[in-house]
Protein backbone atom coordinates (compact mmCIF):
# COMPACT_ATOMS: atom_id res chain seq x y z
CA UNK A 1 0.00 0.00 0.00
CA UNK A 2 2.01 3.02 -1.40
CA UNK A 3 -0.30 5.45 -0.23
CA UNK A 4 -0.46 4.42 3.28
CA UNK A 5 3.08 3.69 3.76
CA UNK A 6 3.67 7.88 2.22
CA UNK A 7 0.85 8.62 4.40
CA UNK A 8 2.80 7.04 7.52
CA UNK A 9 6.38 8.69 6.50
CA UNK A 10 4.72 12.21 6.03
CA UNK A 11 3.05 11.52 9.80
CA UNK A 12 6.55 10.50 10.86
CA UNK A 13 8.24 13.22 9.69
CA UNK A 14 5.38 15.70 11.25
CA UNK A 15 6.86 13.74 13.67
CA UNK A 16 10.60 14.20 14.18
CA UNK A 17 11.10 17.40 14.79
CA UNK A 18 8.71 17.12 17.92
CA UNK A 19 10.78 13.94 18.94
CA UNK A 20 13.79 16.01 18.44
CA UNK A 21 12.75 18.82 20.91
CA UNK A 22 11.70 16.06 23.01
CA UNK A 23 15.00 14.78 23.54
CA UNK A 24 15.91 18.19 23.69
CA UNK A 25 13.46 19.62 26.12
CA UNK A 26 14.30 16.43 28.53
CA UNK A 27 17.84 16.78 28.52
CA UNK A 28 19.20 13.75 26.84
CA UNK A 29 22.23 13.96 25.06
CA UNK A 30 24.64 11.23 23.91
CA UNK A 31 28.02 10.89 25.49
CA UNK A 32 29.84 11.25 22.18
CA UNK A 33 27.92 14.89 21.90
CA UNK A 34 28.86 15.98 25.68
CA UNK A 35 32.75 14.67 25.00
CA UNK A 36 32.60 16.95 21.48
CA UNK A 37 31.51 19.84 24.29
CA UNK A 38 33.98 19.11 26.68
CA UNK A 39 37.13 18.78 24.52
CA UNK A 40 35.92 22.17 22.97
CA UNK A 41 35.54 23.93 26.09
CA UNK A 42 39.48 22.41 27.52
CA UNK A 43 40.28 23.59 24.00
CA UNK A 44 39.14 27.09 24.45
CA UNK A 45 40.11 27.06 28.20
CA UNK A 46 43.72 26.13 27.33
CA UNK A 47 44.43 28.11 24.59
CA UNK A 48 43.29 30.84 25.99
CA UNK A 49 45.29 30.29 29.27
CA UNK A 50 48.42 30.19 27.01
CA UNK A 51 47.48 33.16 24.98
CA UNK A 52 47.22 35.42 28.64
CA UNK A 53 50.67 33.76 29.75
CA UNK A 54 52.61 34.51 26.49
CA UNK A 55 51.03 37.87 26.35
CA UNK A 56 52.07 38.48 30.28
CA UNK A 57 55.55 36.39 29.27
CA UNK A 58 56.10 39.74 27.08
CA UNK A 59 54.64 42.65 29.09
CA UNK A 60 51.58 43.10 27.23
CA UNK A 61 49.15 42.17 29.63
CA UNK A 62 47.98 43.83 33.28
CA UNK A 63 48.52 41.45 35.82
CA UNK A 64 44.78 41.74 36.90
CA UNK A 65 43.71 41.08 33.33
CA UNK A 66 46.23 37.62 33.14
CA UNK A 67 44.47 36.59 36.47
CA UNK A 68 40.75 37.41 35.54
CA UNK A 69 41.60 35.19 32.28
CA UNK A 70 43.19 32.41 34.07
CA UNK A 71 40.19 31.97 36.56
CA UNK A 72 37.82 31.73 33.66
CA UNK A 73 39.73 29.06 31.56
CA UNK A 74 39.48 27.34 35.00
CA UNK A 75 36.10 27.65 35.60
CA UNK A 76 35.76 26.33 31.86
CA UNK A 77 37.86 23.40 32.60
CA UNK A 78 36.22 22.62 36.22
CA UNK A 79 32.62 22.64 34.07
CA UNK A 80 34.15 20.59 31.38
CA UNK A 81 35.19 17.92 33.88
CA UNK A 82 32.44 17.65 35.89
CA UNK A 83 29.83 17.00 32.92
CA UNK A 84 32.24 14.69 31.51
CA UNK A 85 32.33 12.73 35.04
CA UNK A 86 29.29 12.91 35.05
CA UNK A 87 28.08 11.42 32.01
CA UNK A 88 27.22 7.36 31.25
CA UNK A 89 28.60 5.34 28.83
CA UNK A 90 27.67 2.18 27.29
CA UNK A 91 30.72 0.84 25.33
CA UNK A 92 34.18 0.59 26.30
CA UNK A 93 35.09 2.61 23.80
CA UNK A 94 33.32 5.62 25.14
CA UNK A 95 34.70 5.10 29.04
CA UNK A 96 38.36 4.90 27.77
CA UNK A 97 37.34 8.38 26.09
CA UNK A 98 35.89 9.18 28.95
CA UNK A 99 39.02 7.94 30.76
CA UNK A 100 41.61 10.39 28.74
CA UNK A 101 39.34 13.09 28.71
CA UNK A 102 39.31 13.75 32.24
CA UNK A 103 43.14 13.56 32.26
CA UNK A 104 43.45 15.77 29.69
CA UNK A 105 41.53 18.51 31.52
CA UNK A 106 43.11 17.55 34.87
CA UNK A 107 46.79 18.50 33.62
CA UNK A 108 45.06 21.36 31.70
CA UNK A 109 44.11 22.61 35.55
CA UNK A 110 47.18 21.89 36.62
CA UNK A 111 48.50 24.07 33.88
CA UNK A 112 46.24 27.35 34.75
CA UNK A 113 46.52 26.55 38.70
CA UNK A 114 50.51 26.73 38.01
CA UNK A 115 49.83 29.97 36.04
CA UNK A 116 48.14 31.49 38.70
CA UNK A 117 50.31 30.40 41.12
CA UNK A 118 53.20 32.10 39.56
CA UNK A 119 50.72 35.72 39.34
CA UNK A 120 50.44 35.05 42.90
CA UNK A 121 54.29 34.92 43.61
CA UNK A 122 54.47 31.08 43.93
CA UNK A 123 56.37 29.69 41.28
CA UNK A 124 57.44 30.93 37.99
CA UNK A 125 55.25 31.68 35.01
CA UNK A 126 57.88 30.14 32.39
CA UNK A 127 56.98 26.52 34.21
CA UNK A 128 53.00 26.91 33.47
CA UNK A 129 53.70 26.77 29.50
CA UNK A 130 55.32 23.31 29.00
CA UNK A 131 51.58 21.94 31.34
CA UNK A 132 49.66 24.19 29.27
CA UNK A 133 51.42 22.57 26.00
CA UNK A 134 50.71 18.88 27.24
CA UNK A 135 47.23 19.83 28.39
CA UNK A 136 47.07 21.17 24.99
CA UNK A 137 48.55 18.26 22.70
CA UNK A 138 46.51 15.85 24.69
CA UNK A 139 43.38 17.70 23.98
CA UNK A 140 44.25 18.05 20.28
CA UNK A 141 45.03 13.88 20.13
CA UNK A 142 41.32 13.84 22.23
CA UNK A 143 39.94 15.98 19.52
CA UNK A 144 41.46 13.66 16.64
CA UNK A 145 39.97 10.61 18.12
CA UNK A 146 36.70 11.79 18.69
CA UNK A 147 36.22 12.85 14.78
CA UNK A 148 37.85 9.41 13.97
CA UNK A 149 34.96 7.75 16.16
CA UNK A 150 32.09 9.83 14.66
CA UNK A 151 33.35 8.76 11.44
CA UNK A 152 33.39 5.62 12.20
CA UNK A 153 30.15 5.45 13.68
CA UNK A 154 28.39 7.21 10.39
CA UNK B 1 28.94 77.14 14.92
CA UNK B 2 26.93 75.90 18.60
CA UNK B 3 24.87 73.90 16.41
CA UNK B 4 27.70 72.12 14.36
CA UNK B 5 29.04 71.15 17.84
CA UNK B 6 26.04 69.95 18.97
CA UNK B 7 25.65 68.07 16.23
CA UNK B 8 29.17 66.72 16.74
CA UNK B 9 28.75 65.66 20.12
CA UNK B 10 25.30 63.80 19.51
CA UNK B 11 27.07 62.05 16.51
CA UNK B 12 29.84 61.17 19.03
CA UNK B 13 27.75 59.44 21.95
CA UNK B 14 25.44 57.64 19.38
CA UNK B 15 29.17 56.03 18.46
CA UNK B 16 30.28 55.82 21.66
CA UNK B 17 26.78 54.73 22.86
CA UNK B 18 25.87 52.26 20.62
CA UNK B 19 28.24 49.34 21.81
CA UNK B 20 26.71 47.58 24.92
CA UNK B 21 27.40 44.34 27.07
CA UNK B 22 25.52 42.51 24.67
CA UNK B 23 27.15 43.98 21.27
CA UNK B 24 30.67 43.46 23.06
CA UNK B 25 29.98 39.74 23.75
CA UNK B 26 27.60 38.49 20.74
CA UNK B 27 29.86 39.75 18.27
CA UNK B 28 33.25 38.56 19.90
CA UNK B 29 31.23 35.11 20.08
CA UNK B 30 30.30 35.42 16.53
CA UNK B 31 33.80 36.14 15.24
CA UNK B 32 35.29 33.76 17.59
CA UNK B 33 32.83 30.70 15.67
CA UNK B 34 31.97 31.83 12.39
CA UNK B 35 34.64 34.87 11.49
CA UNK B 36 32.89 37.78 9.61
CA UNK B 37 30.40 35.52 8.34
CA UNK B 38 27.81 37.29 10.23
CA UNK B 39 28.81 40.91 9.47
CA UNK B 40 25.93 40.88 6.86
CA UNK B 41 23.74 40.86 10.00
CA UNK B 42 25.85 43.46 11.77
CA UNK B 43 24.53 45.54 8.78
CA UNK B 44 20.73 44.85 8.85
CA UNK B 45 20.50 45.21 12.00
CA UNK B 46 22.23 49.27 12.42
CA UNK B 47 19.82 49.99 9.03
CA UNK B 48 16.73 48.22 10.96
CA UNK B 49 17.68 50.53 14.36
CA UNK B 50 18.24 53.43 12.46
CA UNK B 51 14.76 53.14 10.96
CA UNK B 52 13.41 52.20 13.91
CA UNK B 53 14.81 55.15 16.17
CA UNK B 54 14.54 57.58 13.46
CA UNK B 55 10.61 56.87 13.43
CA UNK B 56 10.57 56.90 17.30
CA UNK B 57 12.74 60.11 17.26
CA UNK B 58 10.53 62.05 15.04
CA UNK B 59 6.85 60.75 17.14
CA UNK B 60 8.62 61.94 20.17
CA UNK B 61 9.90 65.92 18.69
CA UNK B 62 6.31 65.76 16.72
CA UNK B 63 3.65 64.31 19.38
CA UNK B 64 5.52 65.57 22.53
CA UNK B 65 4.54 61.77 23.76
CA UNK B 66 7.08 59.26 23.95
CA UNK B 67 7.13 55.50 23.50
CA UNK B 68 5.03 53.67 26.11
CA UNK B 69 2.35 57.03 26.37
CA UNK B 70 1.18 56.19 22.94
CA UNK B 71 1.06 52.66 22.94
CA UNK B 72 -0.87 52.92 25.94
CA UNK B 73 -3.38 55.50 23.97
CA UNK B 74 -3.29 53.30 20.59
CA UNK B 75 -3.75 49.66 21.50
CA UNK B 76 -5.74 50.39 24.85
CA UNK B 77 -5.19 49.38 28.69
CA UNK B 78 -5.46 45.57 28.62
CA UNK B 79 -3.07 44.95 25.36
CA UNK B 80 -0.55 47.77 26.68
CA UNK B 81 -0.24 45.85 29.88
CA UNK B 82 1.01 42.88 27.79
CA UNK B 83 3.15 44.92 25.75
CA UNK B 84 4.74 46.43 29.06
CA UNK B 85 5.35 43.19 30.46
CA UNK B 86 7.03 42.11 27.92
CA UNK B 87 9.14 44.86 27.26
CA UNK B 88 9.55 45.53 30.67
CA UNK B 89 10.69 42.02 31.66
CA UNK B 90 13.08 42.16 28.76
CA UNK B 91 14.54 45.19 29.78
CA UNK B 92 15.30 44.15 33.33
CA UNK B 93 16.72 41.48 31.75
CA UNK B 94 19.05 43.68 30.36
CA UNK B 95 19.53 45.92 32.98
CA UNK B 96 20.33 42.85 34.92
CA UNK B 97 23.05 41.62 31.81
CA UNK B 98 24.45 45.25 32.25
CA UNK B 99 25.18 45.71 35.47
CA UNK B 100 27.05 42.22 35.59
CA UNK B 101 28.76 44.06 32.49
CA UNK B 102 30.23 46.70 34.44
CA UNK B 103 31.32 44.57 37.45
CA UNK B 104 32.86 42.23 34.98
CA UNK B 105 34.70 45.06 33.10
CA UNK B 106 36.13 46.40 36.75
CA UNK B 107 37.06 42.68 37.60
CA UNK B 108 39.65 43.31 34.58
CA UNK B 109 41.33 46.18 35.76
CA UNK B 110 41.22 44.70 39.49
CA UNK B 111 40.98 40.92 39.60
CA UNK B 112 38.37 41.49 41.92
CA UNK B 113 35.50 38.47 41.85
CA UNK B 114 32.88 40.16 40.09
CA UNK B 115 29.67 39.13 42.78
CA UNK B 116 31.77 42.07 44.65
CA UNK B 117 31.71 44.26 42.22
CA UNK B 118 28.10 44.56 41.92
CA UNK B 119 26.67 46.13 45.18
CA UNK B 120 29.20 48.88 44.02
CA UNK B 121 28.24 48.83 40.27
CA UNK B 122 24.55 49.30 41.31
CA UNK B 123 24.89 51.91 43.72
CA UNK B 124 27.02 53.84 40.78
CA UNK B 125 24.44 53.59 38.64
CA UNK B 126 21.60 55.04 41.25
CA UNK B 127 23.64 57.80 41.89
CA UNK B 128 24.22 59.02 38.74
CA UNK B 129 20.70 58.39 37.96
CA UNK B 130 19.54 60.61 41.03
CA UNK B 131 22.06 63.24 41.01
CA UNK B 132 23.22 63.82 37.53
CA UNK B 133 21.70 65.66 34.69
CA UNK B 134 20.36 63.98 31.63
CA UNK B 135 22.39 65.30 29.37
CA UNK B 136 25.84 64.91 31.76
CA UNK B 137 25.33 61.20 31.92
CA UNK B 138 24.47 60.63 28.22
CA UNK B 139 27.30 62.73 26.82
CA UNK B 140 30.64 61.06 29.22
CA UNK B 141 29.55 57.71 28.93
CA UNK B 142 28.84 58.20 24.91
CA UNK B 143 32.25 60.20 24.87
CA UNK B 144 34.04 57.71 26.95
CA UNK B 145 32.60 54.36 24.89
CA UNK B 146 34.74 56.10 22.10
CA UNK B 147 37.41 54.59 23.13
CA UNK B 148 36.00 51.22 22.17
CA UNK B 149 37.63 52.62 19.06
CA UNK B 150 40.92 50.80 19.96
CA UNK B 151 39.22 47.86 18.26
CA UNK B 152 39.33 49.05 15.10
CA UNK B 153 42.65 50.17 15.28
CA UNK B 154 43.86 46.80 16.78
CA UNK B 155 42.36 45.10 13.83
CA UNK B 156 44.85 47.15 11.73
CA UNK B 157 47.33 46.35 13.70
CA UNK B 158 46.80 42.56 13.74
CA UNK B 159 47.79 42.77 9.75
CA UNK B 160 45.17 40.08 9.12
CA UNK B 161 44.88 38.54 5.60
CA UNK B 162 42.20 41.17 4.31
CA UNK B 163 41.48 38.77 1.33
CA UNK B 164 40.37 36.50 3.82
CA UNK B 165 38.15 38.41 6.06
CA UNK B 166 36.23 39.97 3.30
CA UNK B 167 36.09 36.16 1.82
CA UNK B 168 34.50 35.36 5.26
CA UNK B 169 32.21 38.55 5.02
CA UNK B 170 31.46 38.25 0.90
CA UNK B 171 30.12 34.71 1.31
CA UNK B 172 28.17 34.06 4.58
CA UNK B 173 27.26 30.54 5.69
CA UNK B 174 28.52 28.52 8.46
CA UNK B 175 32.33 26.82 8.63
CA UNK B 176 32.23 23.12 8.47
CA UNK B 177 32.39 22.27 11.84
CA UNK B 178 29.12 24.45 12.93
CA UNK B 179 25.12 23.58 12.06
CA UNK B 180 23.28 25.74 9.90
CA UNK B 181 20.99 25.98 12.80
CA UNK B 182 23.66 27.66 14.91
CA UNK B 183 24.42 29.88 12.57
CA UNK B 184 20.46 31.41 12.40
CA UNK B 185 20.87 31.14 16.34
CA UNK B 186 23.96 33.41 16.44
CA UNK B 187 22.01 36.09 13.09
CA UNK B 188 19.11 36.43 15.77
CA UNK B 189 21.10 37.11 18.87
CA UNK B 190 23.57 39.08 16.55
CA UNK B 191 20.45 41.24 15.03
CA UNK B 192 18.73 41.40 18.99
CA UNK B 193 22.10 43.31 20.08
CA UNK B 194 21.69 45.85 17.78
CA UNK B 195 17.82 46.56 17.94
CA UNK B 196 17.63 46.59 21.23
CA UNK B 197 14.14 48.35 22.12
CA UNK B 198 15.42 50.04 24.97
CA UNK B 199 17.79 51.81 22.83
CA UNK B 200 14.42 52.93 21.44
CA UNK B 201 12.55 53.70 24.52
CA UNK B 202 15.58 55.66 25.72
CA UNK B 203 15.89 57.22 22.53
CA UNK B 204 12.66 58.39 22.15
CA UNK B 205 12.29 59.39 26.04
CA UNK B 206 15.14 61.31 25.29
CA UNK B 207 13.53 63.71 23.34
CA UNK B 208 10.83 65.04 25.66
CA UNK B 209 13.80 64.81 28.24
CA UNK B 210 16.12 67.32 26.17
CA UNK B 211 12.35 69.34 24.88
CA UNK B 212 12.86 68.36 21.24
CA UNK B 213 10.76 69.90 18.43
CA UNK B 214 10.27 69.86 14.48
CA UNK B 215 13.28 71.76 14.72
CA UNK B 216 15.62 69.36 16.32
CA UNK B 217 14.61 66.41 13.74
CA UNK B 218 17.86 67.13 11.33
CA UNK B 219 19.73 67.12 14.47
CA UNK B 220 17.97 63.74 15.58
CA UNK B 221 18.46 62.44 12.05
CA UNK B 222 22.36 62.96 11.80
CA UNK B 223 22.74 61.40 15.00
CA UNK B 224 21.30 58.49 14.24
CA UNK B 225 22.20 58.03 10.78
CA UNK B 226 25.82 58.74 11.29
CA UNK B 227 26.14 57.96 14.77
CA UNK B 228 24.36 54.39 14.88
CA UNK B 229 26.45 53.36 11.49
CA UNK B 230 29.91 53.90 12.69
CA UNK B 231 28.73 52.26 15.92
CA UNK B 232 28.19 49.20 13.92
CA UNK B 233 31.81 49.56 12.46
CA UNK B 234 32.86 49.09 15.98
CA UNK B 235 30.98 46.14 16.43
CA UNK B 236 32.04 44.32 13.37
CA UNK B 237 35.89 45.47 14.38
CA UNK B 238 34.87 43.39 17.56
CA UNK B 239 33.89 40.72 15.61
CA UNK B 240 36.79 41.25 13.66
CA UNK B 241 39.53 40.67 16.46
CA UNK B 242 38.33 37.94 17.64
CA UNK B 243 37.94 36.56 14.14
CA UNK B 244 41.97 36.71 13.68
CA UNK B 245 42.84 35.98 16.97
CA UNK B 246 40.43 33.33 18.67
CA UNK B 247 39.31 31.54 15.91
CA UNK B 248 42.57 29.71 14.41
CA UNK B 249 43.08 29.10 18.10
CA UNK B 250 39.76 27.62 18.43
CA UNK B 251 38.77 29.37 21.33
CA UNK B 252 35.09 30.24 22.15
CA UNK B 253 34.38 33.26 23.54
CA UNK B 254 32.65 32.52 26.71
CA UNK B 255 34.06 35.19 29.28
CA UNK B 256 34.78 38.96 28.79
CA UNK B 257 38.17 38.46 29.57
CA UNK B 258 38.52 36.25 26.04
CA UNK B 259 37.16 39.69 24.14
CA UNK B 260 40.28 42.05 25.03
CA UNK B 261 42.91 39.39 24.39
CA UNK B 262 43.29 40.38 20.67
CA UNK B 263 43.93 43.83 21.70
CA UNK B 264 46.29 42.98 24.10
CA UNK B 265 48.29 41.33 21.51
CA UNK B 266 47.51 44.10 18.87
CA UNK B 267 48.86 46.53 21.25
CA UNK B 268 49.64 46.05 24.78
CA UNK B 269 48.95 47.39 27.77
CA UNK B 270 48.36 51.09 26.06
CA UNK B 271 45.48 49.16 23.96
CA UNK B 272 44.35 47.20 26.99
CA UNK B 273 43.81 49.79 28.98
CA UNK B 274 41.77 51.70 26.17
CA UNK B 275 39.67 48.78 25.75
CA UNK B 276 38.91 48.23 29.37
CA UNK B 277 37.69 52.31 29.89
CA UNK B 278 35.90 51.77 26.75
CA UNK B 279 34.12 48.63 28.03
CA UNK B 280 33.28 49.83 31.43
CA UNK B 281 32.05 53.17 29.55
CA UNK B 282 29.96 51.20 26.97
CA UNK B 283 28.23 48.56 29.84
CA UNK B 284 28.06 51.45 32.54
CA UNK B 285 26.34 53.66 29.61
CA UNK B 286 24.15 51.15 29.18
CA UNK B 287 22.91 50.08 32.59
CA UNK B 288 22.16 53.86 32.65
CA UNK B 289 19.81 53.87 30.09
CA UNK B 290 18.24 50.52 30.14
CA UNK B 291 17.58 51.41 34.25
CA UNK B 292 16.19 54.84 33.32
CA UNK B 293 13.98 53.21 30.49
CA UNK B 294 12.77 50.54 32.98
CA UNK B 295 11.41 54.34 35.13
CA UNK B 296 10.44 55.36 31.69
CA UNK B 297 8.19 52.56 30.67
CA UNK B 298 6.49 52.06 33.70
CA UNK B 299 5.61 55.54 34.23
CA UNK B 300 4.82 56.64 30.85
CA UNK B 301 2.11 53.49 30.75
CA UNK B 302 0.40 54.28 34.43
CA UNK B 303 0.97 58.09 34.03
CA UNK B 304 3.36 58.47 36.71
CA UNK B 305 5.73 62.23 36.53
CA UNK B 306 8.66 61.10 35.29
CA UNK B 307 11.71 62.74 33.48
CA UNK B 308 15.30 63.55 35.22
CA UNK B 309 14.12 67.17 34.12
CA UNK B 310 12.12 66.78 37.35
CA UNK B 311 13.70 67.05 40.64
CA UNK B 312 13.26 62.94 42.27
CA UNK B 313 10.81 63.90 45.05
CA UNK B 314 8.70 65.38 41.65
CA UNK B 315 8.81 61.77 40.29
CA UNK B 316 8.94 59.78 43.25
CA UNK B 317 7.37 56.68 42.01
CA UNK B 318 9.66 56.83 38.63
CA UNK B 319 13.08 56.81 40.80
CA UNK B 320 11.24 54.04 43.16
CA UNK B 321 10.60 52.03 39.97
CA UNK B 322 14.50 52.34 39.07
CA UNK B 323 15.42 51.56 42.63
CA UNK B 324 13.74 48.38 42.50
CA UNK B 325 14.94 47.45 39.16
CA UNK B 326 18.76 47.86 40.01
CA UNK B 327 17.61 46.05 43.39
CA UNK B 328 16.23 42.97 41.36
CA UNK B 329 19.10 42.93 38.82
CA UNK B 330 21.32 42.67 41.92
CA UNK B 331 19.09 40.19 43.70
CA UNK B 332 19.68 38.25 40.06
CA UNK B 333 23.22 38.56 39.82
CA UNK B 334 23.77 37.80 43.57
CA UNK B 335 22.90 34.06 42.58
CA UNK B 336 26.36 33.51 41.03
CA UNK B 337 24.40 33.19 37.17
CA UNK B 338 26.92 34.36 35.14
CA UNK B 339 26.40 37.71 33.42
CA UNK B 340 27.69 36.67 29.98
CA UNK B 341 24.97 34.16 29.88
CA UNK B 342 22.37 36.70 31.14
CA UNK B 343 23.84 38.63 28.22
CA UNK B 344 23.41 35.85 25.75
CA UNK B 345 19.66 35.49 26.83
CA UNK B 346 18.60 39.27 26.82
CA UNK B 347 19.94 39.59 23.14
CA UNK B 348 17.81 36.72 21.59
CA UNK B 349 14.65 37.80 23.56
CA UNK B 350 15.52 41.18 23.14
CA UNK B 351 14.16 40.12 19.51
CA UNK B 352 11.48 38.23 20.47
CA UNK B 353 9.50 40.98 22.03
CA UNK B 354 11.25 43.71 19.26
CA UNK B 355 7.60 43.44 17.14
CA UNK B 356 5.67 44.35 20.27
CA UNK B 357 7.11 48.00 20.35
CA UNK B 358 8.36 48.50 16.73
CA UNK B 359 4.95 47.67 14.84
CA UNK B 360 2.94 50.51 17.32
CA UNK B 361 5.87 53.25 16.51
CA UNK B 362 5.33 52.28 12.40
CA UNK B 363 1.54 52.28 12.75
CA UNK B 364 1.90 55.85 14.68
CA UNK B 365 4.53 57.37 12.83
CA UNK B 366 1.58 56.84 9.56
CA UNK B 367 -0.86 58.84 11.97
CA UNK B 368 -1.50 62.31 10.88
CA UNK B 369 -3.55 62.96 13.99
CA UNK B 370 -0.56 62.30 15.85
CA UNK B 371 2.13 63.67 13.47
CA UNK B 372 0.29 66.21 10.78
CA UNK B 373 2.79 66.35 7.82
CA UNK B 374 5.32 64.74 9.22
CA UNK B 375 4.07 61.08 8.38
CA UNK B 376 6.28 58.62 6.90
CA UNK B 377 7.07 58.96 3.21
CA UNK B 378 6.84 56.04 0.91
CA UNK B 379 10.30 55.27 1.15
CA UNK B 380 10.43 55.04 4.60
CA UNK B 381 7.15 52.93 5.00
CA UNK B 382 8.75 50.85 2.19
CA UNK B 383 11.78 50.19 4.48
CA UNK B 384 9.53 49.90 7.68
CA UNK B 385 7.44 47.62 6.08
CA UNK B 386 10.33 44.83 5.11
CA UNK B 387 11.70 45.61 8.46
CA UNK B 388 8.93 44.76 9.88
CA UNK B 389 8.52 41.43 8.14
CA UNK B 390 12.23 41.31 9.02
CA UNK B 391 11.47 41.46 12.85
CA UNK B 392 8.67 39.22 13.05
CA UNK B 393 10.84 36.18 11.46
CA UNK B 394 13.34 36.81 13.65
CA UNK B 395 11.02 36.95 16.79
CA UNK B 396 9.11 33.36 15.75
CA UNK B 397 12.14 31.87 14.94
CA UNK B 398 14.18 33.34 17.86
CA UNK B 399 13.05 30.66 20.49
CA UNK B 400 13.12 27.10 18.46
CA UNK B 401 16.56 27.84 17.65
CA UNK B 402 17.08 28.91 21.54
CA UNK B 403 15.68 25.06 21.85
CA UNK B 404 16.84 23.11 18.90
CA UNK B 405 20.78 24.73 19.16
CA UNK B 406 20.85 24.46 23.59
CA UNK B 407 21.74 27.89 23.65
CA UNK B 408 23.84 28.01 20.24
CA UNK B 409 26.43 25.39 22.17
Amino acid sequence: MPESRRGRSKRAQALAPLLALTIVLSGCSSPASTFDQAIGQGVAAVETARIAVDQQLDDRIFPTTTITALGDARRELVDASTSVSETDTSTESDAALRTDLLEALALGVTGVNRARDAMGGTGSLEDAVPALERASDALEALEERATEAEGARR
Amino acid sequence: MRRIFAVALGILTAIGGFVDIGDLVTNAIVGSRFGLGLAWVVLVGVVGICVYAQMSGRVAAVSGRATFEIIRERLGPRAGLANLGASFLINLLTVTAEIGGVALSLQLATSVDPLLWVPVAAFGVWIVIWRARFKLLENVTGLLGLTLIVFAVALFMLSPDWGSLAGQALQPGPPADEQMSTYWFYAIALFGAAMTPYEVFFFSSGAIEEKWTEKDLATSRANVLVGFPLGGVLSIAIAGCAAVVLLPASIDVTSLSQVVLPVAEAGGKLALSFAIVGILAATFGAALETTLSSGYTLAQYFGWSWGKFRRPAKAARFHLAMIICIFVAMAILATGVDPILVTEYSVVFSAVALPLTYLPILIIANDREYMGDKVNGRAMNLIGSVYLVVILVAAIAAIPLLIVTGAGS
